[in-house]
C-alpha cells in the first residue's frame, strides 16, 4: 500500500469514535501497516473475522478490538458446546439393534482411524513403488550393458550380432516399462474419495456453467427465445437429482465409453452430469435477469457511442450482467455440491457419497462415526467452495454490495 | 441557415387510449457558438425535445435538422450529457471517457487516444480521479466525468440535459463556471436544459420557456444580452437580471394557473378537521396514551 492509499482510507472511513488526542499512535501505525486497508482487504476477501485481529495488531483501538474478538470468538465457541452436548445426550438414547449414535469423541476416534488408514495406504503406496524400483534397477544395467554391446557390435559392423542385441535391447525396455506403468491398487482413501468428488463437481459445475451462461443471455436479449424456452426451464427446474440420474445413466453408457486409465470414468460423468442438470438453473435464471434488467441509461450511452451489436453486448450488457451472473454460479455450486452427495450414491461413483453409502452397509461399530465424520467434512468443504465463490462474486460486482 | 432548426415538431408515446402528446408545434432555430436554455416544469418534455435533437428518438411530425442535415439517429457530433450521469459503474473515470474516444477516434493510435482522454479529464479538473470507479465519486465528480467523456468526442453541439439539478448548490456553480470556461475554450452551440431560471439567466445568451404537458409548446424567449463574464454576485443587483427573471417566471407561474384552471373542477375537497387544542390539560398525552383515550371516548360517545 503506497501512502496515498493510505490518505484515501483515512479520509473514506472516518473513524468518529476515535478521540482527537490519538493522532500520534496513528502515525505510527502508518509507520508499519496500513490497518484498514488490509482489513477491508480482508472483509473484500470473505475473511472479515480476522480484521479484530489485524486492527489490534496495528495499535487501533485496542478495547474496540479485544471485545470484538471476544465477542466472535466466545459465542460461536458457546454455541459449538451447546451443539456438541446436545449431540453427546441424544448419543446416550439413539440407539438400534446394530446401530447406535456416536458420541463426539468416538467420531473423533473415528477420524483418526480414517487418518490412520490413509497413512498406511501410503505407506503401502510407497512400499510398492520400492519394490518396482528394486526389479526395474537390474533390467536397467542389463539394458546398458546390451547398448555397449551394440556399440561394439556397430563399430565392428557385425549386422547378425546388432540384430540380435537390438531385438534383446527392446525387449528390456518393454518389461521396464509395464514395471514402470504399474500403480498401486489400494482401497480408496478418504481423501481419494475427497478429491474424487471435486473432481467431479467441477466437471458438473463447469458444465452447466457453459450450459447456463449462454442460454441465460439468449433468454435475457431475446423476449422471444425466452417465452419460448421459459416453459421448459420452469418444468426441468424442480426435478430432484433422483429422477434425473437415470436418463443421465442411458446418455453416458451409450455415447461414451472412455479407455481404462480415463480420469473422467463412466460413473464420474453421470455423476457429473447429474450435478450439471440440476445446478445449471439458478445460473440461467440470474443470467437471463441480469441480462434483460440492464439499465435503460447504460442503454442510451451504448446508443449515443454508435456501438455495434457485440461491443453493446461485451461492452454494455455482459459487465452489467456479471454481478447477478455469479450470484447465479454461486448458487449453482451450492446446489451442485449437495446434489453431488445424492449423485455419488447412485452412480457409484467413489466419491464422499459411496463412501456414505457404502460405510453405511458395512454396518460395522465405527460406522456410523466414520459417515459423521464424513458429515462434517461435506459440510466444510461445501464452507469453502461457497466462500471461493464469494470472493469471485465480489470480485466482479461493482457495487461491492454483495453480502 | 440556422445551424440547429426545429420545424413543427411534435412527438407523443403510446398509442390508442393511453396515448400522451408530448410536444406540440415546436420551432427552435439555434445559431452556431450560441447557448440556449430551455426551462420548464418537470414532465413538460424537456428530455423529449432533448432526446429529438440528440437523435435517440425521432419526431412524429416535423423535422429536425442540424448542421443543415436531417437528424436520423445518434452521431458523437451532438454530445448529450444525461441528468444521471449514466456512467458505467464497472469502468474507472479514464475508461468511462475512454470507451467514448475509442468509438469517435478509433483510428487514431493508442497514445493519441490516451492524451485525448486525459485532455478531457483535466478540462473538467478531474485529473487526480483518474483511476476512480464511479461509485468513489461524489455526484459532481461523477457529473464532471460525463461531461468529460462527451467533450472527450469533441462534439459540435454539446446538448445538456438538466445536468445539474441533482447536485448541491456550491457544486452546480463550480460546475457551471466550468462549462462557461470550457466553452470560451472550445466554443460549442450548446442547449441547456433545467428548471432553473437564475441557472439559465447565468448562461445562456437565450431563454425559452417551455409551457407544461401534455402538448408542450414554447412560450416567448428572452434574449440575455448582459454581457461576458457575467458576474454572478452582482447580477442580483442588476434590473435587466430582474426584469428577464421576473418576465420568465410570470410566464410559467401564469402557466400553473391556467393549469389550475383547467383541473378547477376536479378540486379535492379538504376533510373538515379541526385541530388539536393544546391548551386542554389531557391533549398533552401523545402517542398510544392519546390514542387509547380517543379510542376509549368514541367507544363511550358510541355508548
Amino acid at each position: 500500500m503506497d501512502t496515498t492509499q493510505t490518505i484515501d482510507n483515512e479520509n473514506a472511513i472516518p473513524d468518529s469514535s476515535e478521540p482527537k488526542q490519538d493522532r500520534p499512535k496513528k502515525e505510527n501505525r502508518e509507520a508499519w501497516f496500513n490497518a484498514n486497508g488490509v482489513a477491508h482487504t480482508l472483509n473484500k476477501l470473505g475473511l472479515g473475522f480476522f480484521s479484530p485481529f489485524v486492527r489490534l495488531a496495528a495499535g487501533d483501538e485496542p478495547a474496540k478490538q479485544v471485545r470484538e474478538i471476544v465477542i466472535s470468538v466466545t459465542l460461536p465457541l458457546f454455541a459449538f458446546g451447546v451443539f456438541v452436548g446436545l449431540w453427546t445426550l441424544a448419543s446416550f438414547y439413539v440407539k438400534t439393534d446394530s446401530l447406535a449414535l456416536p458420541n463426539p469423541s468416538q467420531t473423533w476416534e473415528a477420524w483418526q482411524g480414517i487418518l490412520a488408514f490413509a497413512e498406511d495406504e501410503k505407506l503401502n503406496a510407497e512400499k510398492f513403488d520400492l519394490r518396482m524400483q528394486e526389479r526395474i534397477v537390474p533390467m536397467e544395467s542389463a539394458l546398458a550393458q546390451a547398448n555397449g554391446e551394440l556399440g561394439i557390435a556397430q563399430t565392428n559392423g557385425d549386422t547378425g550380432a546388432i540384430a540380435v542385441l537390438q531385438q534383446k535391447i527392446a525387449e528390456i525396455e518393454a518389461q521396464i516399462s509395464k514395471y514402470q506403468s504399474r500403480k498401486y491398487v489400494g482401497p480408496p482413501t478418504f481423501f481419494d474419495q475427497i478429491w474424487i468428488s471435486l473432481l467431479t463437481v467441477l466437471v458438473g459445475f463447469l458444465a452447466a456453467t457453459f450450459i447456463a451462461v449462454p442460454l441465460g443471455i439468449m433468454c435475457g436479449l431475446s423476449r422471444y427465445f425466452n417465452i419460448a424456452v421459459n416453459p421448459l426451464i420452469q418444468i426441468f427446474k424442480p426435478v430432484s437429482p433422483l429422477a434425473w440420474l437415470p436418463i443421465v445413466f442411458i446418455f453416458v453408457t451409450a455415447l461414451y465409453s472412455p479407455s481404462e486409465e480415463a480420469t473422467i470414468t463412466r460413473s464420474l460423468l453421470i455423476s457429473a452430469l447429474t450435478v450439471t442438470l440440476c445446478s445449471l438453473w439458478p445460473t440461467l435464471v440470474n443470467t437471463s435477469v441480469g441480462v434483460a434488467g440492464i439499465d435503460p441509461d447504460h442503454i442510451n450511452v451504448a446508443k449515443v457511442l454508435k456501438l455495434n451489436w457485440w461491443q453493446r453486448l461485451v461492452k454494455i450488457v455482459l459487465p452489467s450482467a456479471l454481478p447477478l451472473m455469479f450470484t447465479g454460479l454461486r448458487l449453482s455450486l451450492g446446489v451442485g455440491w449437495m446434489v453431488l452427495i445424492a449423485a455419488d450414491m447412485l452412480a457409484q461413483n467413489p466419491g464422499l457419497g459411496k463412501f456414505v453409502w457404502d460405510t453405511f452397509q458395512n454396518g460395522s461399530l465405527s460406522s456410523m462415526a466414520e459417515i459423521l465424520c464424513a458429515v462434517f467434512v461435506i459440510g466444510i468443504i461445501g464452507f469453502f467452495l461457497d466462500r471461493i465463490m464469494l470472493v469471485l462474486q465480489r470480485f466482479v460486482s461493482f457495487d461491492e454490495q454483495a453480502i | 441557415m440556422s445551424f440547429i432548426e426545429l420545424k413543427n415538431v411534435s412527438k407523443g408515446y403510446g398509442s390508442g387510449q393511453s396515448r400522451t402528446e408530448v410536444l406540440d408545434d415546436i420551432n427552435l432555430t439555434v445559431e452556431q457558438g450560441e447557448f440556449v436554455a430551455i426551462v420548464g416544469y418537470s414532465g413538460s418534455g424537456k428530455t423529449t425535445l432533448m432526446s429529438l435533437i440528440a437523435g435517440l428518438i425521432e419526431p412524429d411530425e416535423g423535422t429536425v435538422k442540424v448542421n443543415g442535415e436531417l437528424v436520423d439517429g445518434p452521431s458523437a457530433k451532438r454530445g448529450l450529457v444525461f441528468q444521471n450521469y449514466s456512467l458505467l459503474p464497472w469502468l474507472n473515470v479514464e475508461s468511462n471517457v475512454g470507451m467514448a474516444v475509442d468509438q469517435v477516434y478509433g483510428a487514431d493510435n493508442r497514445k493519441t487516444r490516451r492524451e485525448r482522454v486525459h485532455d478531457s479529464v483535466g478540462m473538467v479538473n478531474l485529473t487526480p480521479a483518474l483511476m476512480k470507479k464511479p461509485a468513489e465519486l461524489s455526484g459532481g465528480m461523477r457529473q464532471r466525468t460525463s461531461v468529460a467523456r462527451t467533450l472527450s468526442m469533441r462534439p459540435d453541439v454539446l446538448l445538456l440535459d438538466e445536468p445539474l439539478s441533482a447536485l448541491d448548490a456550491l457544486t452546480r456553480s463550480v460546475i457551471q463556471d466550468q462549462i462557461l470556461d470550457i466553452r470560451t475554450e472550445l466554443g460549442q452551440t450548446i442547449i441547456l436544459i433545467t428548471n432553473d431560471v437564475d441557472e439559465g439567466l447565468y448562461m445562456a445568451d437565450r431563454i425559452i420557456p417551455l409551457s407544461i404537458g401534455p402538448k408542450s409548446t414554447f412560450g416567448p424567449e428572452v434574449k440575455v444580452d448582459i454581457e461576458r463574464p457575467r458576474d454572478r454576485a452582482g447580477l442580483n443587483h442588476d434590473e435587466r437580471f430582474k426584469t428577464m427573471r421576473n418576465q420568465i417566471i410570470e410566464y410559467l407561474l401564469q402557466q400553473k394557473e391556467e393549469e389550475f384552471a383547467a383541473l378547477g373542477s376536479q378540486q379535492v375537497e379538504l376533510p373538515d378537521v379541526k385541530p388539536l387544542d393544546l391548551t386542554k390539560k389531557e391533549s398533552h398525552t401523545f402517542g398510544w396514551k392519546r390514542q387509547v383515550a380517543s379510542l376509549m371516548s368514541t367507544k363511550s360517545s358510541q355508548n
